[in-house]
């Protein structure tokens, strides 16, 4: 019995000894994987058959960013690869025309550009064979660019929701404060405040009062709003047109501890105004889908490519986060 | 099937030769240790490409941008001076450029580095492409182009330039992570490495111990049997080994050679015993024998027809007168007497004594005071036991033969002594002395049990019936007592004649 044991002892330990030898020689050789760096790996399958450049001044960055996004979502659909070119700083004053520029050096298949309002005499990239390269542009709506098409906001439609959300929060009435922004030489920004003015005008127990920015001040854009907000009494509804006073009125409106008080109706799309509407500091958040700008432009290229036609003139979406009044 | 394929091959294993086994383990722990070299010298390769790779992108790159430095360096110096070393210069740095150009990756990417490529390589084209506009238009002497293509490909340049410096510190900034991970997986690999190499060595070592603990163990086991054998120790357990090896073989032939040595031990014990079986039966047969004929013999006398008859002499002495007639004729009916009542095997030694004194006054009558008998007997061994009609045949003998020739002062001298450890009965005579050769005779043939009678012989009939008589009281003195001792014949140390020893050993059972 001694004898039998002692023997399946022995094979049990050799057959253990085997398997240690074999596990630790394997474990060696995977331990190669971790010289293998995924980046070379997945070079090889990034190729792609097109090249979309989206491109805008530093000044745009913020709205051409996520215009490139939007096209990079719908890029492997188009097996497409989707490049951003937005100068480093503001400093280095780059012209839409440099831009242009860089295009036909780089010559893409088509060019998503932002365009800044008034732009003039613009000479559009070329092909090697002297064709223009297909534009499509976006932001401010230029006439006299032979684009593709324009993906932009149609700021009627803004100014009607923002007249329609004013009534809607001060229950036909009462008065609002918005925030001037000053920027009458825009005209979508002109359109917008007149199709707003105009329809509140309509609701007569509305009145609309401007709550004006020094333009020269040595105040900081914050103490600017502040001082506002602060000296004017009674502030039951603020409007504000751009995500950057949005966010600085929300602050203000936080730090006021005046936020049950007077509502907030803002614009942007940006995390940090999500956030202030999920805290109930903004009321009513207007958004205007700027990636939805992006997958409109690259459908709208692909289209031309396939059937040689393109809608000119194309909106991208407007949302609007509104909070139920208690 | 693949289960009885692995059969197969670890009974082939378990039963190869001792030098197949050793070849194999030398094998599989030589294929191992080289397996775990080659394995190692992979990954350290792989590690040194790896580091170099890393840091080729960033030589290439700044490669290219010096080949496209010098390029627009040529051709800002032919657009000013248009000498013959800057457009030979311009054109040998424009190879260049295009050769690493082609290189390139030339297809739009998702990849940073790819799309980075992509875009490097088409502003590479733009720009030798606005660089040879600039260069023709200046052979041409056109000076608008000349100017207007020299501008763009300034202008192309300086981005080109900028993707070339992004795409540098982008490969720098990877490859220092590249290098930090490899750096980190390095050390944990050699960490992982060293104690897995520790754990194969051990492992291999011990199965390579184990494999030769296989082989090894049944030699030691088979050396320490060997001993044991060499030592006449024949008391081993066998091997009983079903291996087909070499050691098996020696073992099934160890454990033949035990039984067929173990056989032959146990067939030489059996005829030893049955040898001496027989040998004894033997003395048995020939000590029966010779009491059957001396019983035959004093049957064949009539022994009570003889005492009746000397009785009725004795009477009739008596009533004559003849009182020693009378007191003879007694004598030799006592002497007879004893004969006949000692029928079976021993008496006293006073018993024998007595009868003894009965033959010699027979001897006395008859030879007269021609012979002088002394006797010197201690009388506590009187009770001791010995076969019968032993000192009478003795004493005849002394007389017969010993003192045959001397007609005067012939003695013989009886002595019984009691020693510490056994009884002395001598019987001496200062007659001839004893034939040594005769003596050995008798000693021989009494020690193979014959009584030396030849009936037939009748050349020295008194020789042949004394030498028998002899014979017949040696016999029996070694059958009663079991000894080869008892008895002897020794030369008389009172000076010249012979001695009869008897030693009687001083033993219980033969005593009252």
């Amino acid at each position: 019995m001694k004898k039998i044991w002692s023997g399946f002892f022995k094979h049990f330990l050799t057959l253990l000894l085997i398997s240690i030898i074999f596990i630790s020689g394997i474990l060696l050789i995977l331990e190669l994987r971790h010289f293998s760096f995924p980046e070379e790996q997945e070079e090889k399958y990034s190729q792609r058959k097109y090249c979309v450049l989206v491109l805008g001044t530093s000044a745009n960055e913020a709205f051409i960013t996520q215009v490139y996004e939007g096209a990079l979502s719908v890029s492997r659909e188009y097996n497409t690869a989707v490049i951003l070119h937005v100068p480093n700083s503001q400093a280095e004053n780059i012209s839409t025309q440099t831009l242009m520029d860089y295009a036909e050096y780089l010559k893409p298949d088509c060019i998503i550009a932002y365009m800044n309002p008034n732009e003039k005499n613009l000479k559009l990239p070329k092909k090697a064979d002297g064709s223009q390269i297909p534009i499509i542009t976006v932001g401010n709506y230029i006439p006299d660019i032979p684009s593709l098409s324009y993906i932009g906001i149609n700021y009627s439609q803004v100014g009607k929701i923002v007249a329609e959300e004013i009534t809607s929060s001060l229950k036909n009435s009462g008065s609002v404060y918005i925030i001037d922004m000053n920027m009458d030489n825009n005209p979508n920004y002109s359109m917008l405040m007149n199709v707003l003015m105009n329809s509140i005008n309509s609701e007569k127990d509305i009145t609309v009062n401007t709550l004006t920015l020094p333009m020269n001040s040595s105040f900081s854009r914050e103490d600017a709003i502040r001082q506002q907000i602060a000296s004017s009494d009674g502030l039951k509804l603020i409007v504000s047109l751009s995500e950057e006073f949005t966010v600085l009125t929300s602050q203000t409106l936080t730090d006021l501890n005046i936020v049950g008080k007077t509502q907030l109706i803002g614009f942007g799309d940006s995390a940090d105004s999500h956030r202030y509407y999920e805290k109930g500091i903004i009321s009513t958040l207007i958004s205007i889908n700027t990636r939805d700008i992006g997958v409109k432009a690259m459908r709208e290229f692909f289209e031309f490519r396939e059937t040689g036609y393109a809608n000119n003139y194309v909106t991208s979406k407007v949302e609007v986060l509104k909070r139920s009044s208690k | 099937m693949k289960i009885e394929t692995f059969k197969n091959f670890f009974l082939s294993l378990k039963h190869s030769s001792i030098r197949a086994k050793i070849v194999f383990s030398l094998a599989v722990s030589t294929i191992i240790t080289m397996s775990l070299t080659i394995l190692l010298s992979v990954i350290v390769t792989h590690i040194l490409e790896d580091s170099g790779k890393s840091y080729q992108s960033n030589a290439e790159l700044d490669l290219y941008l010096m080949q496209l430095s010098e390029t627009e360096a040529a051709m800002e110096t032919y657009m000013h001076y248009r000498t013959f070393e800057s457009i030979d210069k311009y054109y040998h740095y424009e190879a260049a450029a295009e050769r690493t150009i082609s290189m390139m990756n030339d297809r739009p990417s998702e990849n940073e580095f790819l799309q980075r490529e992509y875009k490097i390589h088409n502003l590479s084209l733009t720009f030798l492409e606005l660089g040879n506009k600039a260069i023709a238009a200046r052979r041409a002497n056109n000076s608008l182009d000349t100017d207007y293509y020299f501008k763009k490909c300034l202008d192309c340049y300086n981005f080109l330039r900028s993707e070339i410096i992004d795409l540098n510190m982008l490969y720098f900034t990877r490859n220092a992570t590249n290098y930090n991970t490899m750096k980190n997986n390095t050390s944990r690999f050699i960490s992982r490495a060293i104690l897995s190499i520790l754990i194969i060595l051990v492992s291999v070592s011990i199965l390579i111990y184990m494999s030769i603990m296989k082989i090894t163990q049944p030699l030691k086991e088979i050396s320490q049997v060997a001993l044991k054998v060499a030592d006449r120790d024949f008391d081993i357990t066998l091997f009983n080994s079903d291996s087909r090896n070499e050691i098996g073989n020696i073992c099934r032939a160890f454990d033949a050679m035990i039984i067929s040595i173990r056989e032959y031990i146990d067939t030489i014990w059996e005829k030893a015993m049955k040898e001496n079986e027989l040998r004894e039966k033997e003395i048995e047969m020939r000590a029966l024998y010779t009491d059957a004929h001396f019983k035959a013999l004093q049957d064949q006398i009539q022994p009570h027809f003889l005492f009746n008859t000397l009785n009725t002499g004795a009477q009739l002495a008596m009533i004559e007168g003849a009182d020693k007639t009378c007191y003879f004729l007694e004598q030799v009916a006592d002497f007879l007497r004893y004969n006949i009542q000692h029928p079976g095997s021993d008496a006293t030694i006073q018993e024998e004594l007595g009868m003894l004194d009965n033959y010699i006054y027979i001897m006395k009558v008859r030879f007269g005071e021609r012979y002088k008998f002394i006797k010197e007997i201690d009388e506590t061994a009187f009770n001791v036991r010995m076969p019968n009609t032993i000192l009478q045949p003795l004493v005849e003998n002394c007389l017969k033969h010993g003192l045959k020739d001397v007609s005067e002062n012939g003695k013989i001298t009886i002595r019984v002594q009691k020693n510490s450890s056994d009884i002395q009965i001598t019987i001496s005579d200062n007659g001839k002395g004893f034939d040594p050769e005769k003596k050995d005779r008798i000693m021989s043939d009494a020690e193979r049990g014959s009584n030396g009678i030849e009936l037939n012989r009748h050349d020295d009939v008194n020789e042949e019936h004394v030498s028998a008589g002899l014979v017949n009281v040696v016999s029996r003195l070694q059958l009663y007592f079991h000894s080869g001792n008892v008895f002897d014949i020794l030369p008389n140390p009172e000076g010249k004649g012979t001695m009869f020893v008897i030693n009687i050993p001083d033993n219980t059972e033969h005593n009252f």
